[in-house]
């Protein structure tokens, strides 16, 4: 039984289970190269069920050992002190108890301990994950109420044909209320002082269904609950799976360039996962051909980039930061982003989405206050900001800018110029070149002549960008380079049943007309070939 | 878990896992459930009295409105303004000039016995066929704004109400958009 199907347990359960889970053990077979149960523990991450992330997340766990403080290291080290049974909690509140309770442990740590304390970690976070970001999700059930919920639905039904005059009084006689607790909710956890709190409130009470309407740049307020509404509506593994199922490749565009996918944290998920992906459009084709298509890739993915920065903190060598407090800040910061980033997406992009969530439906008013408790909270934050509420036609949320636009997949006619263009590269001798270039951008040897003719003069039109530039093509190098060579493999066939004899008609026959042909193969033109082969080694394609 | 969390908790706006954990926090302790009931009692809030909720200014759901400053010193805001209505607006709407200071409640201010009540046909018209009036400031309260309402003629002023209650009826005609109404900011 672990925590994440189990939700919350008493004290002495969950140190059972805690015992009966063994890090150390599995730390141990897994420095002798048995992942088993090392991966068994990681059960709770929503990448678990992928055995290459799931090895990526055991890399990187054996590339930099946790390094926990002597106050910490018993944390998921050695038997936890007994505590009285008390309240059930979820393991998280059980290690902050312990943590709290814990005597330093003495003495350096072994490779094992170490890696033994970060299995431990994971375990502990990952069904921390599936617990409180994906179950809890699932679990929460509203209340139906036929009045209120038909009211809802009338409402939600005026906002979307832009009657906003028809929906006004439906809006104010049943979530005026709703809002105004919201949003002294939010002043009173900023301790704003009780007598401040009813001039801001008669502002939001006049300038709440402004903010609903809308007018300026961004979404209307109408749009954002709504895109709440859908959120909480959630059916899939969890609110990021639902999300993504709900964009389409267009607006796919705006998720793979926005920041928080650009990023550092992403960036150093990319890099392990795909380390041959070296410039932005190379690290946005992967997202795009992880992510596009495959809305069930996004749990596992965020899940992973949390897992690497857990992993790559906890073994700071100088400042590591081992909390438990301070590794599900870290958790929630991320989810939260992404769910935000991802919200943000389907407002914009999938209206009918929004259309289906809010059709009629038992709970349909509980959905809706509550997304309007949280549209309030958030108004609110403005006045903690600037001491007045935004403008009405102030959007709450920001517009994703300076997104790089999606790489269309090649044709097949380019790939067969490609691929062509590839023999030709091969023939001038110029095959590390291209490798070097490909991977970090810059030219193995300058001045280079016949290299510039090859990239400037021989490749054909559509392999460059609309701006002439090649960055497309090195990012499609850098991710599939292997792939193309081996799909050549029954023209390399031909090629050394043809011979040096017969290699010029096999060419001649298999040329690209896009693709500038050589007049004359030189006497090593068929070695050359085969050097492109030897040489071409996996490079992280996707 | 904090006194922010345990209000976001009580305001029903944490994500569901969040909420599950202050739920078993509350539980588990007493003095959390004793902030908790403390919290809810602090943020009951009744069912939304009526109230003027005029748009705000220039707000496209609202009347087109012209506001052109009168007899300004230099450098100085003027507090005589002209407001002007659409040409096309209704002619036999009632006239209802709010005001309010920048943190303050809306007032009447025009008509505030019968003998004040205007029609939008009683008003001057400018030379693009507008209807106008002109409003003054009151540089003292610092920055205001003026809301003007155009009461429906079937829906006239009941002067047997007491003041509180005289207005009822309208309030609900701005809320669903029966009476037209839009407002003014000044300084503009």
């Amino acid at each position: 039984m672990i925590a994440s199907e189990a939700g919350a347990l008493p004290f002495s359960a969950w140190r059972a289970h805690r015992q009966a889970r063994d890090p150390l053990s599995a730390a141990q077979v897994l420095l002798r190269g048995d992942a088993g149960p090392a991966s068994a523990l990681l059960a709770g991450w929503a990448f678990a069920p992928d055995a290459t992330l799931r090895a990526h997340a055991l890399r990187a766990l054996l590339d930099t050992p946790p390094n926990p403080p002597p106050a910490l290291a018993g944390l998921h080290l050695g038997e936890p002190p007994l505590l009285p049974d008390g309240p059930h909690r979820s393991g998280r509140g059980h290690l902050l108890s312990v943590a709290a309770q814990l005597p330093p442990r003495e003495g350096a740590l072994g490779l094992d301990d170490r890696l033994a304390w970060g299995l431990g970690a994971l375990a502990e976070t990952g069904a921390e994950v599936a617990l409180r970001e994906r179950g809890a999700w699932l679990r929460r059930a509203p209340t139906p109420d036929p009045t209120a919920d038909g009211a809802a639905a009338q409402m939600w039904a005026r906002f979307f044909k832009g009657d906003f005059w028809g929906a006004r009084p439906l809006f104010t006689k049943h979530f005026q209320s709703p809002a105004r607790k919201a949003f002294r909710g939010a002043l009173l956890a900023a301790r704003v002082p009780l007598p401040e709190h009813e001039p801001y409130l008669k502002e939001l009470d006049e300038t709440l269904f402004w903010y609903m309407v809308g007018g300026g740049e961004g979404a209307p307020g109408w749009q954002e609950v709504a895109a709440r509404v859908y959120e909480s509506r959630s059916a899939a593994a969890g609110p990021l799976d639902h999300h993504a199922q709900a964009l389409i490749p267009e607006t796919w565009e705006k998720a793979i360039g926005c920041p928080e996918l650009t990023g550092r944290s992403w960036g150093a998920l990319i890099a392990r996962l795909w380390p041959a992906a070296s410039g932005p459009l190379a690290r946005a084709l992967c997202l795009q051909r992880q992510l596009i298509g495959k809305p069930d890739r996004i749990e596992p993915l965020t899940d992973l980039m949390i897992a690497l920065r857990l992993i790559a903190r906890w073994g700071d060598a100088e400042a590591p930061r081992c909390h438990p407090d301070e590794d599900w800040s870290l958790v929630l910061r991320h989810r939260n982003r992404t769910r935000g980033r991802l919200r943000a997406l389907v407002m914009e992009g999938a209206p009918e989405v929004l259309a289906a969530a809010t059709q009629p439906g038992p709970g349909l008013y509980e959905y809706t206050a509550r997304a309007v408790r949280i549209y309030a909270w958030c108004r609110a934050t403005g006045v903690l900001r600037r001491h007045h509420l935004p403008a009405w036609e102030e959007s709450l949320t920001p517009p994703c800018d300076g997104a790089e636009g999606l790489l269309d997949e090649l044709s097949a006619e380019a790939v067969a110029a490609l691929r062509c263009w590839l023999l030709l590269v091969a023939l001038r001798d110029r095959w590390e070149a291209l490798r070097h270039w490909s991977a970090t951008g810059s030219w193995l040897h300058k001045p280079d002549a016949q290299w510039g003719r090859l990239l400037q003069e021989a490749l054909p039109r559509v392999l460059k960008d609309r701006d002439l530039g090649y960055e497309r093509l090195r990012a499609e190098l850098a991710l599939g380079l292997t792939g193309h060579v081996n799909a050549m493999a029954p023209l390399f066939a031909q090629l050394e049943a043809a011979g040096p004899a017969g290699l010029k008609a096999t060419l001649v026959a298999a040329w690209h007309p896009e693709v500038p042909r050589p007049e004359r193969l030189s006497p090593g033109a068929l070695d050359r070939l085969r050097a492109m082969r030897a040489a071409t080694h996996p490079l992280g394609e996707s | 878990m904090n006194h922010a969390q345990y209000c976001a908790y009580v305001a029903d706006v944490l994500h569901p896992g969040r909420a599950e954990e202050v739920a078993e926090a509350a539980a588990a302790d007493p003095l959390i459930w004793a902030e908790l009931q403390s919290l809810r009692e602090q943020m009951y809030e009744p069912p939304p009295a009526p109230a003027w909720r005029p748009p705000p200014p220039r707000h496209p759901l609202g009347l087109r409105l012209g506001a052109q400053p009168m007899g300004a010193m230099s450098g100085a805001e003027a507090t005589r303004v002209r407001v002007s209505l659409p040409a096309e607006a209704d002619r036999s709407a009632l006239l209802v000039l709010l005001w309010r200071p920048e943190r303050g409640d809306w007032q009447v201010q025009l008509p505030t016995r019968p003998t004040q009540v205007r029609r939008v046909g009683q008003l001057p018209v400018n030379a693009d066929g507008q209807p106008f009036l002109e409003v003054i400031a009151r540089p003292e309260a610092g920055p205001q704004r003026w809301a003007l309402i155009l009461a429906p003629a079937a829906q006239p002023i009941d002067w047997s109400l007491p003041e509180d209650a005289r207005w009822t009826a309208l309030m609900a005609a701005v809320e669903a958009g029966a009476a037209p109404s839009a407002s003014l900011a000044w300084p503009g």
